[in-house]
């Protein structure tokens, strides 16, 4: 059994090839380990139908075993997923799997070394023990737990937390409401109404979204000549070089079902998950602190509270078809689709502030 | 520019040769960077000692990379890395180059252990977070100093930085004259830094300095990352019990074929090569074999198996239990 721990390894599938036939070479003691810095045998080999033609361990055979992944690619080895995301899965299902080891990046070359030493130590014994054949079935069995224990979790998602509070709100000062005059809230994407503007303002959206999803978008109708996406402020702008571009990218929002009332601010949902705001409006400064960007982060939060509020009360008048149910995320499905009438908003913006 | 123009983009332009970015003759014999300090240390390309030595170098690169002019086909072989110095503009050898002369893409499968430059990662990050990086964390963001301030920093990040991949969110400390970009995937994330290094903006004067970002300690921003793992973590575990759940559906049809007549030729032979793989490598090398080994031994076994299965040579298999596929989850 110690022959195993001086001249085992855990290669797994991918890196080792379909060959039926592998040639490797063993070099003992040839580099030093990456995560526990003492040297360890090294093998090399060369697959024509692996992934990659050459293969070589970087990590020794124990800190392999100590994270059940291969010494080669570093995935799990029973799994080929990255030892990340395997971890964060069992952590979700409450199942531990760092055994407290290796893991703590800031110890020094000589605590890890010893770690690892207490490491070879305890996988000798259940060597020993034999614990290994059951390795197998010990894997596939957590994969169930798992999944029972995740199917739970996703019922009971986590909600986003509170963005705003009284005493948030209560720190909003006069100063950017110079900022907040010139915005577009009040805005819409009707083509006639501003008839020589390319750029939109784009709000009320969540800090997950990426831009990518806005420009994939977006390059669907035009080419885009500038995009500023503040997540901190929860508004950006989006600007084509054509004024066609526009218009098409206006009246897809305008007829994407989610825009019954023309007057407002467009809503659009992109790729399913990330909810938009769209209005026209000229490109203007949104400040650069960061306060700044805070304090128009809640503006935002209110218009939309604002909007939803209004919402339900129009809910009341059966004037509405859109009663479209929307992949909204969980802070933003109680948001409106229509607002009325934008003055009315301002005004309650302004109250606000001299709360 | 959108993520699926870039794959198209980057596909057709795969088509041509790769143009060559620096004349070989061209080059100078002694290409030392200019003088700041005592002595040339020749492995890290730098100078140290002296008085500036502290002081970061703020020469700006020579080169540069133009993806829209730059990519094309090279030697490279599928598996191949990216060109280190096509990304920072000075391959010399074009379409003779080994190695890719375009930017990363979502169908490349990079090593864990490896960045897309095909360079080793370490456990740990340097300590000026430069480098290649750390493989113990999947990180996509990068740190951008040394820019110089103006009004609509992101909409100018964005622009300069958008060629390279998808960028999933730029972040400008105005105050602190830097940002932070987060890209979708690890591999633009490490093009981006080689390629940006010690460049400027739309050809103004900074010299940028990019380095490998620290965690976000805001606790917003950790939810939400934690929100993320957890997303891909779910998905990815839906992925391998659908998996699972195929290879067992395999299982019973073997043992279902298990009850058909045998034919014992076909069988004999399968045993024969079996024993062949078995025998190969501790005769030839002398490796001693654990069970980590036997386990690959069987499941390469049992991927046999499903072989012969598919080519409909059902018979040959009813000789093996279904213990064999046993590992095979």
């Amino acid at each position: 059994m110690d022959q195993n721990i001086e001249d085992g390894f855990s290669i797994c599938d991918e890196c080792l090839g379909s060959d039926k036939q592998i040639k490797m070479t063993k070099h003992t003691n040839a580099a030093e380990c990456k995560l526990c810095t003492r040297p360890f045998t090294v093998f090399r080999w060369n697959n024509k139908t692996a992934s990659r033609r050459t293969g070589k361990t970087t990590i020794c055979y124990t800190c392999a075993r100590t994270k059940n992944c291969c010494q080669s690619c570093m995935l799990d080895i029973n799994y080929h997923i990255p030892i990340e995301i395997r971890d964060t899965a069992l952590r979700m299902a409450g199942l531990d799997s760092s055994k407290g080891l290796l893991t703590a990046s800031k110890v020094n070359q000589e605590t890890k070394a010893l770690m690892a030493d207490k490491n070879e130590q305890t996988l000798r014994n259940s060597d020993l023990v034999g614990e290994d054949d059951v390795n197998q079935e010990k894997a596939r069995e957590i994969l169930y737990k798992l999944a029972d224990k995740l199917k739970n979790a996703t019922k009971t998602a986590p909600k986003n937390p509170k963005t705003t509070n009284t005493e948030e709100s209560a720190k909003l000062s006069k100063d950017i409401s110079k900022l907040i005059s010139k915005l577009p809230f009040g805005g819409n994407i009707n083509p006639d109404t501003n008839p020589t503007l390319t750029s939109f303002f784009l709000f009320g959206f969540n800090s997950d979204l990426p831009i990518y999803a806005v420009t994939n978008y977006a390059t669907k109708f035009g080419k885009v000549k500038s995009l500023t996406i503040l997540h901190n402020a929860k508004c950006g702008y989006l600007t084509f070089t054509t004024r066609q571009a526009a218009e098409n990218f206006a009246s897809d929002i305008n007829s994407n079902g989610l825009n019954t009332n023309k007057s407002t601010a467009g809503l659009v949902v992109l790729e399913g998950k990330y909810p938009i705001r769209v209005s026209w409006g000229k490109v203007q400064p949104l400040g650069t602190s960061n306060d700044e960007h805070h304090k128009l982060s809640l503006v935002v939060n209110k218009v939309l509270k604002q909007l939803s509020e209004k919402d339900t009360r129009t809910e009341s008048k059966p004037k509405q078809s859109s009663k479209v149910t929307t992949p909204k995320s969980k802070n933003k499905s109680k948001k409106p689709l229509e607002i009325k009438s934008a003055p009315t908003k301002y005004k309650a913006i302004r109250s606000d502030y001299e709360l | 520019m959108s993520s699926g123009e870039v794959v198209q983009q980057s596909k057709t332009l795969m088509d041509r040769p790769a143009r060559l970015q620096v004349d070989p003759e061209s080059i100078a014999e002694d290409d030392k960077p200019p003088q700041t300090g005592n002595a040339f240390n020749i492995w890290y390309l730098k100078w140290s000692g002296g008085e500036s030595s502290s002081k970061r170098n703020q020469i700006k690169s020579k080169f540069k990379v133009n993806i829209k002019q730059d990519t094309g086909y090279t030697r490279a072989k599928l598996s191949s890395p990216i060109c280190l110095f096509f990304a920072r503009g000075c391959c010399y050898r074009g379409k003779k180059c080994p190695y890719f002369h375009r930017i990363p893409l979502d169908v490349d499968s990079f090593l864990p252990t490896q960045d897309c430059f095909g360079r080793d990662k370490t456990a740990e990050y340097r300590d000026d977070m430069d480098g290649v990086g750390s493989f113990n964390k999947i990180n996509r963001t990068l740190y951008i100093g040394g820019l110089h301030m103006k009004d609509n920093m992101e909409n100018k990040i964005i622009k300069n930085f958008q060629p390279f991949g998808d960028i999933e969110k730029v972040r400008v400390l105005y105050n602190k004259s830097c940002a932070f970009v987060t890209f979708r995937l690890e591999s633009t994330a490490q093009f981006v830094k080689e390629a940006m290094a010690d460049q400027s903006l739309d050809n103004g004067n900074e010299v940028l300095y990019i380095r490998w970002s620290n965690e976000d300690p805001n606790p917003h921003a950790q939810r939400q990352e934690k929100r993320r793992l957890e997303e891909i973590a779910i998905n990815t575990v839906k992925n391998l019990l659908e998996s699972v759940q195929d290879s067992e559906n395999k299982k019973r049809k073997v043992e279902i074929q298990v009850e058909e007549p045998e034919d014992e030729e076909a069988e004999s032979e399968n045993v024969h090569e079996i024993k062949q793989i078995e025998a190969s490598i501790p005769v030839n090398h002398g490796i001693t074999f654990n069970t980590t080994s036997l386990e690959t031994l069987s499941k390469l076994r049992a991927k046999q198996i499903e072989k012969e299965t598919k080519n409909a040579v059902a018979n040959a298999i009813g000789g093996y239990s279904s213990d064999d596929d046993d590992d095979d989850a």
